[in-house]
């Protein structure tokens, strides 16, 4: 099945590609020292260094034809939200059970982030037994800052936003709060 | 009320600030995500399965990179990550199908369906793109699966049903094929 018929100086495209695939080790002389076999490397490694970039190269040709492709996903993952755990709002109320999911807490979060100017909120994390009423719960929140913005100042009134909505949405007892910031990716004006 | 950044930096932020939103369950995040690499996720698909299967095999690879998205550890690696995915869910597509009828072993209308039906190649991976869409599909599928999924000769043997002996020797000639075509362009 193989089409070894046209030999290089003695070897075979396919010995060749595995004396690649091995990193040119150990050290093939015969291969080293010939012209021929030396163009061939050269011509299997460039094809490999080009290869992920072929594969891309027409990719708006096999682009999703249907514009629907996107909602037919969300309309199948939005049943399998992260939501996470419940978190209980108190209710006076007997039999009555309230609660906000851990999910929608980060989306708080997020929330407030995004109306804090300078940065963009990344990870959340809520540490504690937020499932039962009243315990200590410790938030850390990674995010992104812009470029020219005051990194403290910047965390500070993200803090600020952050605890007036869940002042306002939940009963949650915030005991830390911790705001990690990543470099940032987002300037326009950004250098390195 | 300053609202900056929200939509329009969303999007425009990379790939680990937009993967971390999604793992962390922000669908709009995830959205952008879709929208950033639902063609090149087609077009790896395409490559394996036939062209018709593709978007089905997108779909479920997004369905799958939400499910998982908040396991990964590296988000920045989101890409990659993906093609993993899609390079899986092509393979268990192009398996399903194999099992079920054999009458995909000629795929002829799919053929004439590669970009190479375009107008001339502008560069030399638009070239090399089109060569590869004429190549016949066990050829192309190996190529595809040794050089852009890294798999190993074993790997695709197993996952393809085919000899190891026969997968390098169809690799031997797709390599020749495209080696061919990239001699030339220079």
């Amino acid at each position: 099945m193989t089409d070894d018929t046209d030999h290089i100086d003695g070897h075979s495209l396919e010995s060749l590609s595995d004396y690649l695939d091995r990193g040119r080790e150990p050290r093939d002389l015969t291969i080293e020292s010939s012209p021929a076999a030396q163009h061939a490397l050269a011509a299997l490694s460039r094809l490999r260094a080009v290869a992920p970039r072929v594969v891309a190269a027409e990719a708006e040709f096999f682009a999703p034809k249907n514009e629907n492709w996107i909602t037919r996903i969300l309309d199948q993952i939005g049943v399998q939200a992260h939501a996470g755990r419940d978190i209980p709002i108190p209710y006076d109320v007997d039999g009555a059970h309230l609660w906000i999911s851990e999910g929608a807490v980060r989306a708080l979060i997020r929330e407030a982030g995004d109306c804090t100017a300078g940065l963009m909120v990344e990870r959340v994390r809520l540490d504690g037994d937020i499932d039962e009423l009243g315990a200590p719960v410790s938030i850390e929140v990674v995010v992104s800052t812009f470029e020219n913005f005051d990194e403290y100042v910047v965390a500070t009134e993200f803090e600020r936003r952050v605890r007036e909505s869940l002042g306002l949405h939940t009963d949650l007892v915030i005991v830390g709060f911790t705001v990690r910031v990543h470099e940032s990716d987002l300037s326009e004006e950004k250098q390195s | 009320m300053v609202s900056l950044p929200s939509r329009d930096s969303l999007s425009e932020a990379d790939d680990r600030t937009v993967a971390s939103r999604a793992a962390d369950g922000d669908i709009r995040a995830f959205e952008i995500l879709m929208r950033r690499y639902g063609s090149l996720m087609s077009a790896y698909a395409a490559r394996i399965v036939r062209p018709s299967d593709a978007e089905d095999v997108v779909q479920e690879t997004f369905v799958t990179a939400w499910q998982e998205l908040p396991t990964l550890e590296n988000v920045a690696a989101v890409r990659s990550w993906l093609i993993t995915i899609v390079t899986r869910k092509s393979i268990d597509r192009l398996r399903a199908g194999r099992d079920q009828d054999s009458i995909d072993e000629h795929e002829i209308a799919d053929q004439s369906d590669g970009p190479e039906e375009k107008a001339t190649a502008v560069s030399l991976d638009e070239a090399l793109s089109r060569v590869l869409s004429t190549l016949p599909d066990d050829q192309r599928r190996c190529w595809v699966l040794r050089e852009v999924a890294g798999y190993g000769y074993q790997q695709i043997a197993d996952e393809l049903d085919l000899p190891v002996s026969t997968v390098r020797g169809l690799l031997v000639r797709s390599r020749k094929t495209l080696i061919r075509e990239m001699e030339a362009w220079r």
